[in-house]
This record gives structure tokens, C-alpha cells and sequence, in this order.
């Protein structure tokens, strides 16, 4: 009876507030907090100095232990799942329906500490506690910060959406005047958004210590080589 | 009292009328920390070093062998025995390049010639036939002769290729048998010991179904045995005794959730539940962590198995952080061991250190280097539970790596730093830059400045281009090499792995016949030392 005119005040409510967004207070970014499910689309923009530009779309599917990421056009994903204190890694290549996996130590070894909520949030918690917060506010009904600063010889131009946890634009410019884009094109609950991850459950998954015992897999020879699926460790772009 | 004590105390009496300091050949590492500080010591060390070996009880080791233990260091070559052993003097606070491996004191060595019957470098599959089986075979055999195509599906083909193995033999003859590895139980080394199979990567019935396909055998063929199946089916004599490894999905069926980490199902798609059948065999035991292996009464319990992991057992160096906690493989050596010894007739034991292997092939020294002290360690264990007079155990590598001891450190200089030049000084390359001592010919770290590690960098994984070949060294001044996630550079770069080497490695043998290994031996003469000994 009434609640089809509390909604109706609410609509108005928000039209109130998305008319003047920055009457709100904007959520702090908690980075330690576990982020919300999520599914996006993204969009990598390498330009450099010469000119030269790639483009990369990719997906990127959040749940609470398990976040994968999938680009369709180089048929390649990655599948990060935590189990406790352990963390696998698979990296994907869809089109010969095999995976590698790596274990927290072989990650170690390879110098990448994979780090749960930056891997989450697609934010580093040390890089942006060293940039600077220049602004923050609403757009498009979101609560977003950004943040600006040098680190190294490196720029950066970050701004997050604040609600979901998810970078909508992240500029990196380095000192060879290439600049390096990520951007947020769409993003669903989890459950609604119109694809999901290739499914992989029934893959031929090598352990990343077999790799080298695998001299004559043909497989294992184009990843040796750099070739196929892109590199080992290959690029979302 | 152990036999070998008995001779380490007329050595050390021997030695002390010689006035010189304690001799490598058969004193164990602890008491050889002196080092000569004179030439006049030099010499009466070398001198003493040789009348040791004089004492050694060649009557002794004419006997024949009431048990045989062949522990196999994965990718052990010398130069990585050479490295270890300054490592482990070096964390002992002694004097690194003086002191020696458990095994480094036996009392005789050989080399092993490791190229298979199609391989001038090999794979681990037929170097391990060759050991446990005595013949050279081909590529990815698992104790199949060289007359076999991998991926061979046929049970029937495959059985009339197959070769019987020192563990068969063993058993048929009533002696214990088990198999211990690091890796994976259902891996090359391990499995050639109760397996036959024409590809090593069929460790579950899942593997081979996938390369099957919709390939229709011939009428006469059934399809073979998946590895994991055969170790559980393993019916000769009374079946094997032990088996402590890595491996658990291989196990058990794709329906069921891994205890450990429940977020991984099982492999198997054929319903079986290996782990299951196993506990329901009489007196037997299945354990998969190391609270549930330590509980186990090796009186009691006639048979175990022990899958620590749902792949390889962690790194030694990595032991530690395990979620359920896993044994050392000096503790399932000890277990076993423990198990295999009730058995008047006398037992057979493979133990693998199948790590160092892993560690090699991902570039990075120090795992490879610690896994070796933690086998070392499983040898001395062994010697100690044992008799001389008795007990034959061998110890050697199925093939070695491409990593080197490079430069001219000074003695004493850490060996997984840089090499220095003397006086603090660091020894630089033709462009200026320092370097580390142990390096590889090949490998993932490449010459690229380590660029592909960047790669997995949280956030510049989705922002950095290719990066690009700088055709340069890295400058190491300001990186500490000495951390175990360091990985040494390699000349040539590879983006996945380094890969094995094609040099000897050596044999080192103890015990009842043990002279019997000597000079270059082709690697497949393993077996027939051990058969020897056991008069099989
Ligand atoms: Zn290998």
C-alpha cells in the first residue's frame, strides 16, 4: 500500500542527490576490507612515445576466494584461488584447453608475493598510500577518489570507484613518455552480467615445476618459446 | 654398534699417530671443520685422506646386501653436490669447500653416463628405468623397453614391453619394498619402480582418457593402467610396503574435495577412490598430514601410504609454511625405514629428492641447493639406521643441470653471492658489472633484467606493454643475490624453464659390494650393481 510511495519518495531522494552528488559524504577507500563481488570489463591502452598503440579488452570476475580474468581475444585467463594460506595461480590458454599452475612458492620464486587484495582490487595498497588524493565526489551515481602522484620515475593517475572497489581509470606515464591506460568500460553484480568465464574445469593443468620435464609437449614448446596464447606470464592486452 | 662408527674410530685413531687433520674420505662432514692452514698440512691431510681409504673393509663389502637403498637427488649433478656442500658449511658457520655431504664419505664413486637409448640429455623417465630396471630406454618409459611408442595405449602391447624391476624382484623374492619422493608419488622416478607405462604423464586415469580422445583401441587391446592405479594394484609378491609422497588427486575421484585445500577436487574420473582401497588392505594406513604420519606405529602398521600434497611436496626451504604440515624427507626416510625393517628378508627403498630437480628448472639456486642438504640429511639418517655389513646404499642423480660455479671467488666467499675479486673488491664483467658465482647456461631469469618477473607485478600486470629486451646485464650492485627467491641469471633465455644437462654425474655407494661401482658406468649398471648385491 505505502511502499509504492516510499519508493517513489526514495526515487526522488536520489534524483536529489545524484542532482548534487557533492552534498554526499564519498566512502573511504578501504582497501583491507574484502571487496564485493563484482564482474567488469576493462579496456588497456598502451601509447608510446613513438605513437605506436595497442588495445586490450579483458574481463575480471571477483568473488569472495576466487577471482579469474579472461581476455577472448588472445583466448588466454588467469584463475587466482585462495585456499587458506595458499594461493593458486592457473594461467589459461583456451585455445589448447591446457593450464599451468603455480603454487604461492613458485610465485614467490618468480618474485610476484601475490598480494589478495591488490590482485582483487587491481590496486597496489603501497602504491596508492604513496600517491595523493587529489579529489573525490560522485559521477554517474558512484562515489569515486582519485589519486595523482610520482613514484620512481613513473606518474600516476588513478581514480576508484569507492563502492565497488574497482579502478575506473588507471594512468601510469613513464619516462619514456609511454603511457599505459586501464579502463573501466561496464561493471555487474555477480551473476548478471551477460558472459562468463570460459569454463576450464576439464583443462589439461601442468604444474609449473613440471614445465621443465615436459621438453617434447608441443604445448610446453611454444610457451618455451614465447609463442602461442602469448607469453608465459603474458599480458591482459 | 654400526660397523661404520666402529671404522670412523680406528680412521680417527689412524689419524691422529699421523698427526693430521681429519680425512674427507670417510670421516663425516662434523668432524672434518679443520682446515689446513700450512702446506705442511695440506700435505698430511692428502696423505692421511689416502691411508683412510686403506682401511677401508674390502672383506666387508664382498657380502652379499640384506637390503639396498638407492636415494636419487633429481637433477643432482656435481656441480649442484659441489654447491650445497659450501652452502651447508657455509650455514654451519664452517668452512664450506672443506666440508662434505653425508654421502660424500662413501667409500666408493663412479660416474654415470645418463644419456637414454634416444636422448643425449634425458628426461627422468628412462634414467630411472635405467637404474631400477637395467636398461637404456627412450623418452617419457616408464620401465617399458625402447621398442614401445609413447603413448602407447594398449595394456596388452605395454605388458609385453614391459621390464621387471629391482622392487618386483625384491618382492617376488619376500623381501619389504617402498618409495619415497619429494615429488609427486605417482612422478617419473618413483613410478618406474612399480609401474609400466609408455608416457609418464598418465599419472591418473583422467590424463590418459584426455590424449585418448575418441581414438578406438584395436580389438584385442584394453586400455592401460593409469599410474596412480598401479601403484595401488601393485600385486607382486605381497605388494609394496611404503609409499610417502606428493600426489593426491591422482587418487581420488574428481567428485571428491581434497582434505588439505577443499577448493581442489580429485583427478580421477573412473569412480575409484585409491586412497579408500589402500586404507582397507590389512593393516594398512593412509595419512596426509604430518600430525596423522607422525601417529603412525611403524610396528603396527605393515602398510602406508602418504600423500603429503595434491602435487609435489613443498620445498624444503618452504616445509615450514605448509597449511596441514608435512614431513621432511629425512622423517619419511626414518619411517620407512622403520616399516621396511621388520621384514627378516630384507627390503628394497627408493628415496627421491625430486625437488632440487624443480628448483633447478625454475633458476633458482637456493631451493635446489637446500633440497640437496635435506636429501644429505635422509642419507645420514639412513647410514645410521643401518649396517655397513648389510645395507648397500647408493646415492646418485638421474641427470644433471645447467647451472655452474663460475669466476674466482675467493674461498670462503658466500656461494650465493657475487663473485668477488679479493680485497671487498667484486669481480666485474666486460661491462662493468658484477655477478654471481653460480649461474645457469639456461633459464627464465635470462639476460633480460629479470624483466619477465615484472610481469606479475599486481597492478603493472594489467597496465605494462612487452617489455622490451634491454640486450643488457642488470646491474646486481645494490641486489642481494643471497635471498632464496633470487634467480640466477642465465645466458640464455627461456620463458619457462631450464632445462637438464647432458654431463655424468656421480655414483657414490656403500656397503656390501659397493666396490662394484667404479670408473664410467652407463647409468642402466646401477641395477646391476644392486642386483648383484642382493643375488637377484
Ligand atoms: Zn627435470
Amino acid at each position: 500500500m505505502h511502499s509504492p510511495m516510499r519508493n517513489a519518495a526514495m526515487s526522488l531522494l536520489l534524483l536529489v542527490l545524484v542532482g548534487c552528488g557533492d552534498q554526499r559524504p564519498v566512502p573511504p577507500l578501504e582497501l583491507a576490507q574484502s571487496p564485493p563481488p563484482v564482474v567488469a570489463e576493462f579496456r588497456t591502452t598502451v601509447e608510446s612515445a613513438q605513437g605506436g598503440k595497442t588495445l586490450s579488452q579483458w574481463r575480471f570476475w571477483r568473488s569472495h576466494d576466487r577471482i579469474e580474468r579472461e581476455n577472448p581475444a588472445a583466448q588466454t585467463g588467469d584463475l587466482w584461488v585462495r585456499d587458506d594460506r595458499t594461493l593458486f595461480h592457473t594461467r589459461l590458454y583456451h585455445a589448447d584447453r591446457r593450464g599451468i599452475e603455480y603454487r604461492s612458492e613458485d610465485l614467490q620464486i618468480l618474485n610476484a608475493s601475490p598480494d589478495w587484495t591488490a590482485l582483487s582490487t587491481l590496486l597496489d595498497p603501497r602504491l596508492i598510500g604513496a600517491l595523493r588524493e587529489r579529489e573525490h565526489g560522485w559521477r554517474d551515481g558512484y562515489p569515486y577518489r582519485r589519486y595523482t602522484g610520482e613514484v620512481g620515475d613513473v606518474a600516476w593517475d588513478i581514480t576508484v570507484r569507492t563502492d565497488s572497489m574497482l579502478p575506473t581509470r588507471i594512468e601510469r606515464r613513464g619516462a619514456d613518455r609511454q603511457v599505459e591506460t586501464v579502463e573501466l568500460l561496464r561493471s555487474f553484480e555477480f551473476g548478471e552480467s551477460p558472459w562468463q568465464p570460459t569454463a576450464s574445469a576439464d583443462y589439461a593443468i601442468l604444474d609449473y615445476a613440471d614445465l621443465g620435464d615436459h621438453e617434447r609437449d608441443p604445448f610446453v614448446m611454444r610457451v618455451q618459446a614465447g609463442e602461442g596464447g602469448g607469453h608465459l606470464h603474458g599480458h591482459a592486452h | 654398534m654400526k660397523s661404520h662408527s666402529r671404522i670412523s674410530l680406528v680412521v680417527a685413531a689412524s689419524l691422529t699417530v699421523l698427526g693430521g687433520a681429519s680425512a674427507p674420505a670417510l670421516a663425516d662432514n662434523a668432524s672434518a671443520a679443520s682446515v689446513p692452514t700450512s702446506g705442511a698440512e695440506w700435505f698430511r691431510a692428502g696423505r692421511s685422506a689416502v691411508e683412510a681409504n686403506k682401511l677401508v673393509n674390502r672383506e666387508l663389502n664382498t657380502r652379499r646386501a640384506k637390503n639396498v637403498i638407492l636415494f636419487v637427488g633429481d637433477g643432482m649433478g656435481v656441480s649442484t653436490v659441489t654447491a650445497a656442500r659450501i652452502l651447508d658449511g657455509q650455514q654451519r658457520g664452517v668452512d664450506g669447500e672443506w666440508n662434505r655431504l653425508s654421502f660424500e664419505n662413501f667409500s666408493d664413486l663412479a660416474l654415470s653416463v645418463t644419456a637414454s637409448a634416444n636422448q643425449q640429455t634425458s628426461d627422468s623417465a628412462p634414467t630411472a628405468t635405467a637404474m631400477v630396471a637395467g636398461i637404456k630406454t627412450n623418452d617419457g618409459a616408464i620401465s617399458v623397453d625402447q621398442s614401445i611408442t609413447r603413448g602407447e595405449f594398449c595394456a596388452e602391447v605395454t605388458r609385453a614391453k614391459k621390464v621387471k624391476t629391482i622392487m618386483e624382484r625384491a618382492e617376488a623374492r619376500g623381501m619389504s619394498t617402498g618409495v619415497v619422493s619429494t615429488a609427486r608419488i605417482t612422478h617419473a622416478t618413483p613410478a618406474v619402480n612399480y609401474a609400466h607405462i609408455s608416457n609418464r604423464d598418465w599419472e591418473a586415469d583422467s590424463s590418459i582418457d584426455r590424449d585418448l580422445g575418441a581414438t578406438v583401441l584395436p580389438s584385442g587391446c584394453t586400455k592401460v593402467k593409469d599410474i596412480a592405479a598401479q601403484l595401488v594394484d601393485f600385486s607382486v609378491g605381497n605388494g609394496l610396503e611404503v609409499a610417502l609422497g606428493g600426489g593426491r588427486p591422482y587418487f581420488e575421484p574428481n567428485t571428491k574435495a581434497d582434505p588439505e585445500y577443499p577448493t581442489r577436487m580429485g583427478r580421477r574420473t573412473d569412480g575409484r577412490d585409491l586412497t579408500a582401497e589402500w586404507a582397507a588392505k590389512p593393516r594398512a594406513a593412509y595419512v596426509w598430514n604430518k600430525a596423522q604420519f607422525d601417529a603412525v606405529d611403524p610396528r603396527r602398521t605393515k602398510r602406508l601410504l602418504g600423500l603429503f600434497e595434491p602435487s609435489h611436496v613443498k620445498y624444503e626451504a618452504d616445509r615450514a609454511n605448509d597449511t596441514a604440515g608435512e614431513p621432511s624427507v629425512a622423517d619419511m626416510t626414518r619411517k620407512a625405514i622403520e616399516m621396511l625393517q621388520n621384514n627378516p628378508k630384507g627390503f628394497y627403498l627408493m628415496v627421491e629428492g625430486g625437488r632440487i630437480d624443480h628448483a633447478h628448472h625454475a633458476g633458482n639456486a637456493y631451493r635446489a641447493l637446500t633440497d640437496t642438504i635435506a636429501l644429505a640429511e635422509a642419507v645420514k639418517v639412513a647410514r645410521e639406521m643401518t649396517d655397513d655389513k648389510d645395507t648397500l646404499i647408493i646415492v646418485t642423480a638421474d641427470h644433471s643441470h645447467t647451472m655452474s660455479i663460475a669466476g674466482y671467488p675467493s674461498r670462503g666467499n658466500p656461494i650465493l653471492g657475487k663473485t668477488d675479486a679479493g680485497l671487498d673488491l667484486l669481480a666485474k664483467d666486460s661491462l662493468g658489472l658484477p655477478y654471481t658465482t653460480l649461474g645457469y647456461l639456461n633459464g627464465p631469469a635470462g639476460w633480460t633484467g629479470n624483466g619477465s618477473r615484472r610481469e606479475f607485478d599486481p597492478v603493472t600486470e594489467f597496465v605494462t606493454a612487452e617489455i622490451p629486451f634491454s640486450g643488457e646485464r642488470p646491474d646486481l650492485t645494490d641486489v642481494d643475490t643471497t635471498n632464496p627467491n633470487y634467480l640466477q641469471e642465465s645466458a640464455i633465455p627461456t620463458a619457462g624453464a631450464e632445462t637438464h644437462a647432458g654431463e655424468e654425474v656421480a655414483i657414490y655407494a656403500n656397503g656390501p659390494r659397493s666396490y662394484l661401482v667404479r670408473g664410467t658406468l652407463e647409468q642402466n649398471a646401477i641395477y646391476h650393481v644392486m642386483a648383484n648385491a642382493l643375488g637377484l
